[in-house]
């Protein structure tokens, strides 16, 4: 895989991590955003052993049970983007099609963008999602100040969520960690001070959205909490701006799940090094199938949450051991 | 450099811009819904000053706006709905489809009106000056649907002759 700056490696991610918020379709609440910040600490704490891995210089990704660990990972985790997709697409206006359904279209759009990106390797898509970042960043500052109009403060409502759900909540919304780890063996620069960026990033700006979300939409009864704050966070109240935060939201989308097919296809790489040709299709396909399994599946739920932590965990013990033995 | 000017170019092309014109389309200013059993008729006002007030019903709000548009001959904008007027239907359900199906505009007003209620009459900014004089509370959608999940909203209630008087909704 390519090598990757701290700073390409941030935006990949956190593109990532607010596609995900974005897609939301749980209330928010100070309880969630509480329990979404304990998960993140619970995950920078799993890393732990992963790091001491790659701080010495072992890759994670060196062992064949390790491969085919974070392969089948990132493919599970690319299919439940393909979801999120499929399920927020319905508020993505787009012209009637009167052949296709219009999430069809809008996904298979995504789609076929995501193959020709992946296509191209890792560097372009670290590039513009640093691009793309900047972009993410500005529009993140209209969305503030046109919230702050129409903030308040008793939208913030004790409402009866638990917390240990939402901490499995903030779990299940964070396959990321795996893919941080695979992106971290190939980045030149202090592997524990990166990882302590990526989680301080992410841990802020989840909760910066999420606020936000509570004091403009935290009382409306939406299934996505956090784009009804985007649509009702307008600027200018004569003149709408929703195709510039849909533009930005199908980018997202789109950085997602290239950088999963990437992964994916790296992986299919060194575990089957025959294997030349179409490995982006390929990692593309199996993820729409595992789109199609899991689609009936709570993506917020537990399973996920500690699948993803066990995945993560047994792959670095693998690595600690297989160290060990050595 | 290149790549990057191209990049805008590409947003600014790609951010809605098209060849129809502003006038293909007629923009809702105000609508009127009403239910009665399980139909719901409307009655809707436009911006554009050619476009006649336009009446409906339907048992869907797709419906009402399908036809709404085949008697007014063009497709109608709803993004810049500025007053809706209820009358004896389901309010939080009416009010989440405008603002997640037809999105409203987040400042739209919302108040309760009779049947025999000149719709024309009314504007949105009758409702502000009436809030800026304390005479009516804060009504737009956005305050409405927020209050009326947790408990009541308060509003303003028009009568025929277009007076009005404080009005509370309950879900």
């Amino acid at each position: 895989m390519n090598k990757i700056s701290v700073a390409q490696l941030s935006a990949l991610l956190l593109s990532c991590d607010v596609f995900v918020l974005v897609c939301l379709t749980s209330s928010i609440t100070l309880t969630t955003l509480l329990g979404f910040s304990i998960g993140t600490a619970i995950q920078l704490i799993i890393a732990v052993p992963a790091l001491f891995c790659l701080s010495r210089g072992e890759k994670i990704s060196f062992s064949i049970a390790n491969r085919w660990i974070f392969l089948i990972y990132s493919i599970i985790w690319g299919g439940l983007i393909f979801i999120r997709i499929w399920q927020t697409s319905e508020v993505i206006y787009i012209p009637p099609n009167n052949i296709f359904s219009e999430k069809l279209v809008i996904t298979a759009l995504v789609g076929l963008v995501c193959l020709y990106i992946s296509s191209t390797g890792l560097k372009p898509l670290a590039r513009s999602a640093v691009i793309v970042g900047g972009f993410g960043v500005i529009c993140l500052v209209v969305i503030i100040l046109g919230a702050l109009s129409k903030a308040e403060i008793s939208h913030i409502t004790p409402k009866n969520a638990s917390l240990e759900n939402e901490i499995f909540t903030g779990l299940a919304m964070s396959g990321n960690i795996g893919t941080f780890i695979l992106l971290a063996e190939n980045i030149n620069y202090k592997k524990i001070k990166t990882t302590a960026l990526y989680f301080l990033f992410r841990a802020l700006l989840i909760a910066l959205i999420g606020f936000i979300s509570i004091l403009v939409a935290g009382k409306i009864n939406t299934r996505f909490p956090v784009i009804m704050a985007v649509q009702l966070s307008q600027p200018i109240k004569s003149q709408r701006i929703d195709s510039v935060f849909i533009l930005i939201f199908v980018v997202l989308a789109i950085i997602s799940l290239a950088l999963q097919a990437i992964v994916s296809a790296e992986l299919l790489k060194k575990i089957f090094p025959k294997f030349l040709r179409y490995r982006t299709t390929v990692s593309l396909l199996l993820m729409t199938l595992a789109g199609l399994c899991l689609s009936d599946t709570n993506l917020y739920s537990s399973f996920y949450a500690i699948t993803f932590i066990i995945a993560f965990v047994v792959s670095s013990l693998i690595t600690l051991v297989g160290q060990k033995g050595d | 450099m290149k790549k990057i000017i191209l990049a805008f170019l590409a947003c600014f092309v790609l951010t809605g811009c098209s060849t129809k014109q502003v006038h293909d389309k007629y923009y809702l200013k105000t609508v009127y819904i009403s239910q009665k059993k399980d139909v719901l008729y409307s009655k809707m006002n436009f911006y554009n000053e050619s476009a006649n007030e336009v009446s409906a019903k339907g048992i869907t709000f797709d419906e009402i706006i399908e036809k709404s548009e085949l008697s007014c001959g063009k497709s109608i904008f709803t993004g810049h709905t500025e007053l809706i007027i209820l009358n004896n239907c389901d309010v939080g359900d009416t009010l989440e489809h405008f603002l997640e199906v037809w999105k409203v505009s987040p400042s739209c007003k919302v108040v309760l009106g009779s049947d025999k209620l000149n719709i024309s009459s009314i504007t949105s900014d009758v409702i502000d000056v009436a809030i800026e004089q304390k005479k009516a509370p804060k009504c737009d959608i956005v305050t409405i649907l927020s209050d009326i999940n947790t408990d009541e909203a308060h509003t303003v209630y028009f009568n025929s002759d277009s007076s009005f008087q404080q009005a509370i909704i309950k879900d």
